[in-house]
């Protein structure tokens, strides 16, 4: 399939620009479900979940994996955008830190619970999330 | 008249303030570069979320779109976000800001609509306080390193999000240096709640490249746009955040460069004293030998 039809694909930070490719198919964490986005994909406004973006430069290749803590993407028939809060190339997760960020964020769960703030709670939750899809990302 | 020995002394403290400005200026210069840096970094990223966020702003009847992005209906409290430098050494810089923030007082007063303000960076807070202690609600530092995080903008952002979230305020506008050239800097005004689209692209915006594609959104509209607009609001102020930097090094150069240009002056002035001095001694020293030995 070497004439496949290609989409631009950009996975941008506030911090940087992380990737910027033409691959065949990207598939994306979004909060309602993975989703994969091939040419001519209905335009589509989504937010993600933390986990993980493949980008498959070719059908049959193995994906180039990246972890995303959440954001938002827009796709359309030629391109597709991802705003990531935060982005990293899924082999560059350093797997002991992020058991100890599981373990660490479970503990904070642990602590809000006991207490009475809901703010809190919900903001150690989702730390818990983001820990725990890192963890699963890294693999 | 001053001794020669005082002139000296006064020469070599002129010159070694010179080294510092000096310095401070080269610093400066390389803390701009680095800054603008990021800003260039920083930049696709707002743009895509501003794309995103008047897309989905053009779908929401303006009747039940979010309170965070039209307002709250009522215009009884205005916070003022402040963002000026930790530091000063940078010529109007901080002033500049301060007295713009004033002058916007003044006018909200008239209008008697309350004003709340949230300082970033100490400088302005320090000259706010005086002031308008009273009114402000908040304060923070600017993070201390080189870069700004964008977590920081987004601390910022949760603290302001909260107030608004508890009816703290009905609006917010931002007020801080934006950066044209190393010289210049201008102070800006952004209204940031309700949502102001940036002048640039106002008017006749081409409709971006989707004109009809109807999007779907996932989840839904409202929970999509709940989401986005408080995320789009520490972009912005994210965004304010690295102008100023940008501003604050251009600015603190220039002022650098002005202080080396007038010790340069002032060791010119001295030297010239010095020299005429030192030369009247040694002339009254040799007409006192030469009439000296004249009178033998």
């Amino acid at each position: 399939m070497a004439d496949a039809p290609l989409i631009d694909l950009e996975l941008i930070t506030p911090e940087a620009t992380v990737l910027a490719a033409t691959p065949e198919m990207v598939v994306v964490p979004g909060s309602e479900g993975e989703f994969g986005v091939l040419r001519d994909h209905a335009p589509v406004l989504s937010s993600l979940r933390p986990g993980v973006v493949q980008v498959h430069a070719t059908f049959d290749a193995e994906p180039e994996c990246y972890f995303v803590t959440g954001g938002f993407t827009e796709a359309g028939p030629a391109h597709c955008l991802i705003l990531a809060d935060a982005a990293v190339p899924v082999s560059e997760i350093d797997v002991e830190a992020a058991d100890r960020a599981v373990a660490e964020a479970e503990e904070a769960v642990r602590e809000a619970g006991a207490g009475t703030d809901e703010a809190a709670r919900e903001r150690a939750d989702r730390v818990l999330d983001v820990a725990t899809a890192r963890r699963a990302a890294a693999g | 008249m001053s001794s020669l020995k005082e002139l000296r002394t006064r020469i070599s403290s002129v010159r070694s303030t010179r080294k510092i400005t000096q310095a401070m200026k080269m610093v400066a210069a390389s803390k701009l570069r680095r800054v603008q840096e990021r800003t260039e970094r920083a930049r696709p990223y707002a743009a895509g979320m501003e794309a995103m966020v008047a897309r989905l702003a053009g779908t929401v009847a303006p009747e039940d779109a979010p309170p965070l992005l039209v307002g709250t209906g009522s215009r009884k409290v205005a916070l003022l976000l402040v963002i000026t430098a930790d530091r000063g050494l940078c010529g109007a810089f901080n002033t500049g800001v301060v007295r713009a923030v004033r002058r916007k007082l003044a006018a909200l007063a008239e209008d008697s609509v309350e004003a709340k303000i949230y300082c970033v960076g100490r400088k302005g807070h320090d000259m706010l306080r005086r002031t308008h202690g009273a009114r402000i609600v908040g304060s923070r530092l600017l993070p201390p390193g080189r870069d700004l995080p964008f977590a920081e903008a987004a601390a910022v952002a949760e603290e302001i999000l909260g107030l608004f979230a508890d009816g703290g305020f009905d609006l917010c506008t931002m007020h801080y240096n934006r950066f044209r050239s190393a010289m210049s800097q201008v102070v800006t005004e952004t209204g940031v709640i309700p949502r102001t689209a940036p002048e640039s692209e106002a008017p006749d915006e081409p409709a971006a490249p989707t004109v009809g594609a109807l999007h779907e959104f996932e989840p839904g509209e409202d929970e999509l746009l709940a989401e986005l607009l408080p995320r789009n609001l520490a972009v912005q102020i994210h965004g304010a955040f690295l102008e100023s930097a940008a501003g604050e090094h251009g600015a603190r150069m220039t002022a650098m460069e002005n202080a080396t240009r007038n010790a340069g002056d002032m060791i010119g002035r001295l030297e010239l004293s010095y020299n005429r001095q030192r030369q009247a001694a040694i002339t009254k020293e040799l007409i006192e030998i030469i009439s000296g030995s004249e009178a033998l």
